[in-house]
């Protein structure tokens, strides 16, 4: 596991590193969602709303939308996919998932890509991911946190 | 590239918020940036991305009133909104702003900071994303990722109708409407209440607004009009807008912060249900403190003027638990309270606290 200012990148994923996403390849599935980076800049995340499983996205649509106390804006994936299943239940209990478990307990969807293959190949892992997220988090000049409590 | 500014004077108050969202959706990275002026003619209410319009606004009133409702896509609450202001909103590529939100707003609300200090205000930016004079908010700002764009949309407030913004909310009480209209205001200004007869009349307002935008973005602005797509875009957003469909989207609901009136300041309403029966606390709170507090309910209190001496003690108080327990016992150890304990009351204040 890399952690570089504070900031972790789970070494078990696929990164789009401009948009701030994870992304876990599952047999033909992908689990996706926020980096540490994309919480700590959103700040305390006030709500959450997720475009309905079934619906298919186009590469670079949304998920779901996510607004915290200073922003609004839309969590983009990179390819084109279904949208097979999304966190709800986890946000509804606890609004500040992602800001506490951003690589675990909160991920946002599962989605089908249209074409593995293709997903994996527009994203980065292990070192090369590493490194370019060491890169962005020193051009964000971000330092990550957690909520704890 | 420089600036566009596109200025399209009184619009309805769909087209308002149309502007803002097509002009967004319009941008490409290969399109100069753009700042957007307009005035709504008639009256609305603006409900925030995540909002549910059910659960936030009286919308019995508001179709009685003939005020429409309207979801934007930037966050926050819910707001009544009329002639009484000019927003702005600075449309720039989301690769030409900052990366961090801090620093978008340093840079966005500096123009308007300026401004309000060329008129004579005392205004500063108070982050993240108020401005503020002497305390009290002179109008909100939000930011949004909207298509390409980074989207910073905030308003001159010349007047506002303090009476119809806490009408059109659905608030879970008289009392706690009471509690609002006062907090909002003490801690809501306006250009008129600050300068009275010596406020700019708007159109140089909105002349000195640009002339800072100008100044502090450190580039040229060149007043223009919009291109063709840009109205198509506009035209599409304003049938968006105005769709039942959009307006009623599903939404989590906020986190229990109660209305939040400026940075820091809140009001909120929580109740617990005592032995001697039910405790109602709305409770106006400043940066973690209490600064105003109604306890109503169907509990009783001797002497009389003990609920008063009880809200009293709870003024000045840090909104936590252990500082109001302590307040409250200071008073009920001494007066007949059957059935209702300091315990009680704290449960009452704190109630609507998120876990």
């Amino acid at each position: 596991m890399t952690v570089y200012r504070g900031c972790v990148v789970a070494p078990d994923r696929h990164y789009d590193v401009e948009g701030d996403l994870w992304v876990r390849f599952e047999g033909e599935l992908a689990r996706v969602g926020m980096t540490d980076v994309a919480q700590t800049r959103m700040g305390k995340m006030v709500s959450i709303r997720f475009k309905k499983p079934g619906r298919h996205v186009a590469a670079g649509g949304s998920v779901a939308t996510v607004e915290s106390a200073k922003w609004v804006g839309p969590i983009h994936v990179p390819f084109a996919c279904e949208i097979v299943d999304v966190n709800r239940e986890a946000y509804d209990r606890d609004i500040l998932i992602a800001n506490r478990d951003p690589y675990g307990e909160g991920w946002v969807a599962v989605v089908r890509p249209d074409d593995p293959e293709a997903a994996k190949a527009g994203l980065l892992e292990g070192e090369a991911a590493a490194e370019a997220y060491r890169a962005r988090i020193d051009e964000l000049d971000v330092n990550c946190f957690r909520c704890a409590d | 590239m420089a600036i566009r500014v596109l200025d399209f004077g009184q619009v309805g108050s769909l087209r308002s918020l149309a502007i803002f969202h097509g002009v967004a959706y319009a941008l490409r990275e290969e399109h100069p940036d753009v700042i957007t002026l307009t005035r709504p003619s008639d009256p609305f209410v603006s409900i925030g991305h995540h909002q549910d319009a059910r659960t936030e606004v009286d919308l019995d009133y508001c179709a009685e009133a003939q005020i429409p409702v309207y979801r934007r896509e930037v966050g926050g609450g819910a707001v009544y909104l009329d002639g009484g202001q000019t927003f702005w909103h600075t449309i720039f590529h989301r690769r030409r702003v900052p990366t961090r939100l801090e620093e978008v707003y340093e840079k966005f609300l500096a123009g308007p900071v300026l401004a309000l200090n060329r008129m004579g205000i005392p205004a500063v930016h108070r982050p993240v994303n108020d401005i503020q004079v002497e305390g009290r908010k002179i109008g909100g700002t939000g930011a949004a990722t909207i298509g390409e764009a980074m989207v910073v949309a905030g308003s001159l407030l010349f007047d506002f109708n303090y009476e119809l913004m806490v009408k059109v909310l659905r608030v879970p009480s008289e009392k706690f409407r009471d509690k609002l209209y006062d907090t909002m205001r003490e801690y809501l200004t306006t250009i008129g209440r600050e300068l009275g007869d010596a406020a700019p009349p708007r159109e140089e307002a909105e002349r000195i607004l640009v002339e800072c935008f100008a100044e502090t973005l450190g580039e040229e602005l060149v007043f223009d009009e919009p291109r063709p797509d840009e109205l198509a875009e506009i035209a599409r957003q304003e049938e968006r807008i105005a769709s039942a469909e959009w307006l009623h989207l599903d939404g989590l609901p906020a986190s229990g912060a109660g209305v939040k009136v400026a940075e820091g300041v809140h009001v909120r309403e929580g109740m617990f249900k005592a032995p001697g029966g039910l405790v109602r606390a709305t409770t106006a709170v400043r940066d973690g403190v209490i600064i105003g507090i109604v306890l109503s309910g169907d509990f009783f209190m001797e002497p009389a003027e003990a609920r008063q001496e009880l809200q009293d003690a709870l003024v000045g108080v840090a909104f936590r638990p252990d500082d109001v327990l302590r307040a409250a016992k200071s008073v009920l150890e001494r007066v007949d309270a059957p059935g209702l304990d300091a315990a009680d009351v704290t449960a009452a204040v704190l109630a609507d606290q998120p876990a």
